[in-house]
C-alpha cells in the first residue's frame, strides 16, 4: 500500500513565490535601465548576480515542495516582501532643490572616465578649440576637466547644468553648472558642478536649468598642500534649457 | 472529527516516559500511545482507556511500509480522545512524519503538537555527538521542555542552545503542575494563517504609505530612493559574503582551516590583515565571512580583527579613495595604516575582554548546528554536486536570517537621512578636534554608507572639517555602523557586540585623536 504522499509545503512554496517576485523586479530594474535612479551603472552586473542567486534558490526549493516537513516558518518571507512592496510605493526622482544649500560641490574630486587619454573625447573640437557637452557625458567631463584641466585652457565651452549658489562658497559674481552626481548610491548624491564667473549671477533664479557657454580659465586652488588645478568658466553667454532627466555618475 | 495527535521527542532517557506519565496522571482522557522504541521506564497504565501500541525499532527499519496501516488500524479501534506518539532520537524524524503525511491519515487525526523533552545535563554533550536526529526534532518542535536543570544561568545557557536550533521554540521548565500541561495542550498558532494576516497588515501600511505619500512636506519618495539605492547597492554584496561564508562553511572539511592556519598571534593577525587586503569585500560582506570563521576555530582576535581590517583597507575601497581624494596619498596611506592597526588593536581588545562568556548565539560546542535545516541533507551529501546544493540552501537561509537585520538597518537610516537635509548636514558644526572627530564618527555610524562609497562623502565635507574628523569618518564608518551592528545581533551574544562597539569606538577615536592632534598631521 505504498503509496506516494503529496503534500504541499507552503513554506518552500512561498519562500519560491517571493524569490521569484524578488528577483523579478531586480531583472526588471536591471534591463530597463530604472536601476540607475538607486544606483550605479557598475552594479548592473551584481543585479544580474542577485536575480540568479534567487533564481537557483528557487530552483533548488522545487525539489523540497513536497517533501514533509510539520513546522512551517514563513515570516522571513517578508524580507523579500516588504522591498517589492516599498518599490510599488509612488515615489519620484530626488529634486536638485533638496540639494541647493550643500556648498563644496566643486570641491568633489573624480577620477577620469576614460583613462585613455590619447583617445579624443566626444565633444571635443581640437581645431576650433571647442567642447560642447551633452547631456549624458556630463560626468565623464566633468572628471576630465577637473583631472586634466591644463590641456583645455582657453578652450570655448557649452554645458547644460542647474544654476547651484551657494553664498559660503562661491564669491559675488559666481555660481556653479552643476548636475545632481552619484558615486555609489542614491544615499551619496551630491551635487557636482562647475564654477561660473559671470557678471549677472543676480539674475540666474537658483534650480533654474541652463546651458553655458563660456571660456575655459585655470584656476590654482592650493589647498591643504595639494596644489589643484581647477575651472572655471568665464560665461560669455547664457541661454534657458530644459530640465535634464536623470543623475550623473562620474566614476 | 479528527483526533490531535501529539508527538513527544527526545533522546533515550531524556524523560519522555516520565512525561507521559505525568500528563496522563493529572487527566482522565482515553488515549491511545504509540512507543517507537523500549523506554526504561514503563507506559503509567493505570487507567482504562489507555491502550499501549509498541512498534520495535526494527519494524521500522524494515517494514515501514506496513506501519500506516498497522497504525490505522489500532486507531480505528477505539475511541479515542487523543493519540500520543513517543519518537526517540535514533531514526530521522523525516520518517515519522511521512508515516503521518501517509494519506489515510488527514480524515481520522491531525498532527497538532510536537513536543521535546530535553535533559539539561546531557544536551550539550549529545548536541556535539550524535546532533543531527537530535537537531532536526528540535528544530520541528513547537515546544521543548528542560528537565535537570538546578541553576538559572544554567537554563538560560540550555535556553540559548535550544534557541540556536530552533528560534521561535518555546521552552518550559519540566515539572509535574497542571500549568505546564495547560501551557503544552493551548491551541497552536496556524503558520500559514498567521502568515497572511501579518501579510495584510503590511498591505495596510502599504495602503496608508501611499495615502500619506500625498502629503506636503513629507519625504516620502526621498524615504524610498534612499531605502532602494541603499538595497540594491548592500543585497548583492551580502549575496557574496554569505555565499563565500557557505563555501568556507561546508567545503571546506572541519579542523583543516585550524591546521593550516599560522599558530603564533603575529603570523595569525597578519594573515588576517593580508585576508583582509586581498578579498575586496564590503562591509556588509565580511561579517557573514567572519561569523564562518569563528565556526571554523579560527581564534577570535585573527576572525574580529579580518572583520574590521576587509572593509578599510581592501584595493577597492583604497583605490576609491585615491580618487575621491584626488590622488593624496597621505590620506589612503593614513585610512589603510591606521585601519590596519586599529583592526589590530581591536581584535587583541575585544579576545581580551571576551574570555569564557560565549559569542556566538545557540552554537555551543558544536560547529555543525545551524538553524538552516540543512542538516537533514548533510550526513547524506558526499558528492561535490550534492554539497553544491547543499551551499546554495545554507546561503539561502543564512540570507533571511542576516538579511531581516539589513532590512531593519537599512530603513532606519534611510528614515534617518530622509528627515535630515541630506548627507552633509552634520558639516556645519564648528568645535574642538575630538568633538568633531566623535560627531564624524557618529554621522559614519548613522549614515551606515557602503565602505566603497563613503570617501567621496568625506572628501567634500573635508574642507570644513578637521583632517582629523575626516579621518574618523574614514575609519571607524566601514567597522561599524547601524546595519553593521545588526546584522551581527542575527548570530552573537548581545554581550559580544557591546563589548566590540565600544572597542572599536574607544580605539578608533583614541589612534585619530592621537595621531593627528598632538602631532598635528596634516590632512
Amino acid at each position: 500500500m505504498k503509496k506516494t504522499v503529496r503534500v504541499l509545503n507552503p513554506q518552500v512554496l512561498t519562500e519560491i513565490l517571493c524569490q521569484m517576485s524578488f528577483g523579478g523586479m531586480i531583472v526588471y530594474l536591471a534591463a530597463s535601465g530604472a536601476y540607475l535612479r538607486y544606483v550605479t551603472p557598475r552594479m548592473r552586473p551584481y543585479l544580474y548576480f542577485t536575480a540568479c542567486i534567487m533564481g537557483l534558490w528557487s530552483l533548488a526549493g522545487t525539489g523540497r515542495l513536497f517533501r514533509p516537513r510539520y513546522k512551517i516558518r514563513m515570516s522571513h518571507c517578508f524580507l523579500l516582501i516588504i522591498p517589492v512592496l516599498i518599490m510599488l510605493l509612488p515615489h519620484t526622482p530626488i529634486e536638485i532643490s533638496s540639494y541647493n544649500t550643500i556648498g563644496e560641490s566643486s570641491k568633489l574630486q573624480m577620477s577620469s572616465a576614460k583613462e585613455e587619454n590619447e583617445n579624443v573625447m566626444p565633444g571635443l573640437y581640437k581645431v576650433e578649440k571647442k567642447i560642447m557637452v551633452s547631456d549624458d557625458l556630463f560626468g565623464m567631463w566633468y572628471s576630465e576637466l577637473y583631472m586634466h584641466m591644463e590641456e583645455y585652457e582657453g578652450y570655448t565651452i557649452s554645458i547644460t547644468g542647474y544654476v547651484l549658489k551657494d553664498p559660503k562658497v562661491y564669491g559675488e559674481n559666481e555660481f556653479a553648472v552643476a548636475r545632481l552626481a552619484m558615486t555609489c548610491c542614491v544615499a551619496d548624491l551630491a551635487p557636482a558642478g562647475i564654477h561660473c564667473n559671470y557678471r549677472g549671477v543676480s539674475d540666474l533664479k537658483e534650480d533654474t536649468w541652463i546651458t553655458v557657454e563660456g571660456i575655459l580659465t585655470l584656476n590654482y586652488d592650493d589647498y591643504d598642500g595639494h596644489k589643484y588645478a581647477d575651472p572655471i568658466i568665464m560665461v560669455t553667454k547664457i541661454t534657458p534649457a530644459e530640465k535634464v532627466e536623470g543623475y550623473v555618475y562620474p566614476y | 472529527m479528527e483526533i490531535p495527535v501529539y508527538v513527544v521527542t527526545g533522546s533515550l532517557d531524556a524523560g519522555k516516559t516520565t512525561f507521559l506519565n505525568n500528563i496522563f496522571e493529572n487527566r482522565k482522557v482515553k488515549a491511545l500511545v504509540i512507543q517507537f522504541e523500549d523506554g526504561e521506564e514503563d507506559l503509567f497504565s493505570g487507567y482504562t482507556g489507555h491502550r499501549k501500541l509498541m512498534i520495535p525499532r526494527n519494524l521500522l527499519d524494515q517494514q515501514q511500509e506496513q506501519l500506516p496501516g498497522q497504525i490505522y488500524e489500532a486507531v480505528q479501534n477505539g475511541e479515542w480522545d487523543e493519540i500520543w506518539v513517543e519518537w526517540n532520537g535514533t531514526a530521522p524524524f523525516s520518517c515519522l512524519l511521512s508515516l503521518f503525511w501517509d494519506p489515510v491519515f488527514p480524515t481520522v487525526c491531525r498532527l497538532k503538537k510536537i513536543i521535546h523533552i530535553a535533559d539539561a545535563v546531557k544536551l550539550e554533550f549529545l548536541l556535539s555527538g550524535m546532533g543531527i536526529y537530535l537537531i532536526d526534532q528540535i528544530s520541528e518542535s513547537d515546544i521543548a521542555i528542560v528537565r535537570n536543570c538546578h541553576t538559572k544561568s544554567h537554563y538560560q545557557h540550555i535556553s540559548r542552545l535550544l534557541e540556536g536550533v530552533n528560534p521561535g521554540l518555546k521552552i518550559l521548565e519540566m515539572s509535574s503542575d497542571s500549568k505546564l500541561i495547560k501551557q503544552v495542550l493551548r491551541q497552536p498558532d496556524e503558520p500559514v494563517c498567521s502568515f497572511l494576516m501579518e501579510f495584510m497588515f503590511f498591505i495596510c501600511l502599504f495602503l496608508l504609505a501611499g495615502i500619506i505619500s500625498g502629503w506636503e512636506g513629507f519625504p516620502l519618495s526621498r524615504m524610498v530612493n534612499l531605502f532602494f539605492g541603499m538595497t540594491l547597492q548592500a543585497v548583492p554584496f551580502l549575496l557574496i559574503g554569505i555565499m563565500l561564508s557557505s563555501v568556507i562553511q561546508i567545503l571546506i572539511p572541519d579542523g583543516m582551516l585550524e591546521r593550516w592556519f599560522p599558530k603564533s598571534l603575529v603570523w595569525g593577525m597578519a594573515a588576517a590583515l593580508a585576508g583582509g587586503f586581498l578579498l575586496p569585500v564590503c562591509d556588509c560582506a565580511s561579517i557573514p565571512v567572519f561569523r564562518s570563521l569563528i565556526k571554523k576555530g579560527i581564534p577570535l582576535p585573527v576572525a574580529v580583527t579580518f572583520m574590521m581590517a576587509a572593509p578599510v583597507m581592501n584595493p577597492v575601497v583604497l583605490l576609491s579613495t585615491f580618487y575621491a581624494f584626488g590622488g593624496n596619498m597621505a590620506v589612503v596611506a593614513g585610512r589603510a595604516g591606521i585601519g590596519a592597526f586599529a583592526a589590530v588593536l581591536i581584535g587583541l581588545l575585544a579576545a581580551a575582554f571576551q574570555r569564557k562568556t560565549p559569542l556566538l548565539l545557540g552554537s555551543g560546542r558544536s560547529r555543525l548546528i545551524c538553524a538552516c535545516g540543512c542538516y537533514e541533507d548533510s550526513q547524506k551529501t558526499k558528492s561535490l554536486a550534492g554539497k553544491l546544493v547543499l551551499c546554495l540552501r545554507h546561503g539561502q537561509a543564512e540570507f533571511f536570517r542576516v538579511g531581516k537585520y539589513l532590512l531593519i538597518g537599512i530603513l532606519a537610516a534611510s528614515v534617518f537621512q530622509a528627515l535630515g537635509n541630506g548627507p552633509l548636514d552634520f558639516a556645519q558644526y564648528r568645535g574642538g578636534l575630538a568633538a568633531s572627530i566623535l560627531l564624524m564618527m557618529a554621522a559614519a555610524f548613522i549614515l551606515s554608507l557602503c565602505s566603497s562609497s563613503d570617501a567621496v562623502i568625506a572628501r567634500s565635507i573635508s574642507s570644513q572639517m578637521p583632517a582629523g574628523a575626516v579621518m574618523g569618518f574614514l575609519v571607524f564608518g566601514p567597522m561599524m555602523d547601524i546595519k553593521n551592528m545588526l546584522m551581527l545581533s542575527s548570530g552573537f551574544t548581545k554581550g559580544f557586540i557591546v563589548k566590540l562597539m565600544l572597542v572599536t569606538v574607544t580605539v578608533c577615536f583614541f589612534l585619530v585623536f592621537l595621531l593627528y592632534g598632538i602631532r598635528g598631521m596634516s590632512l
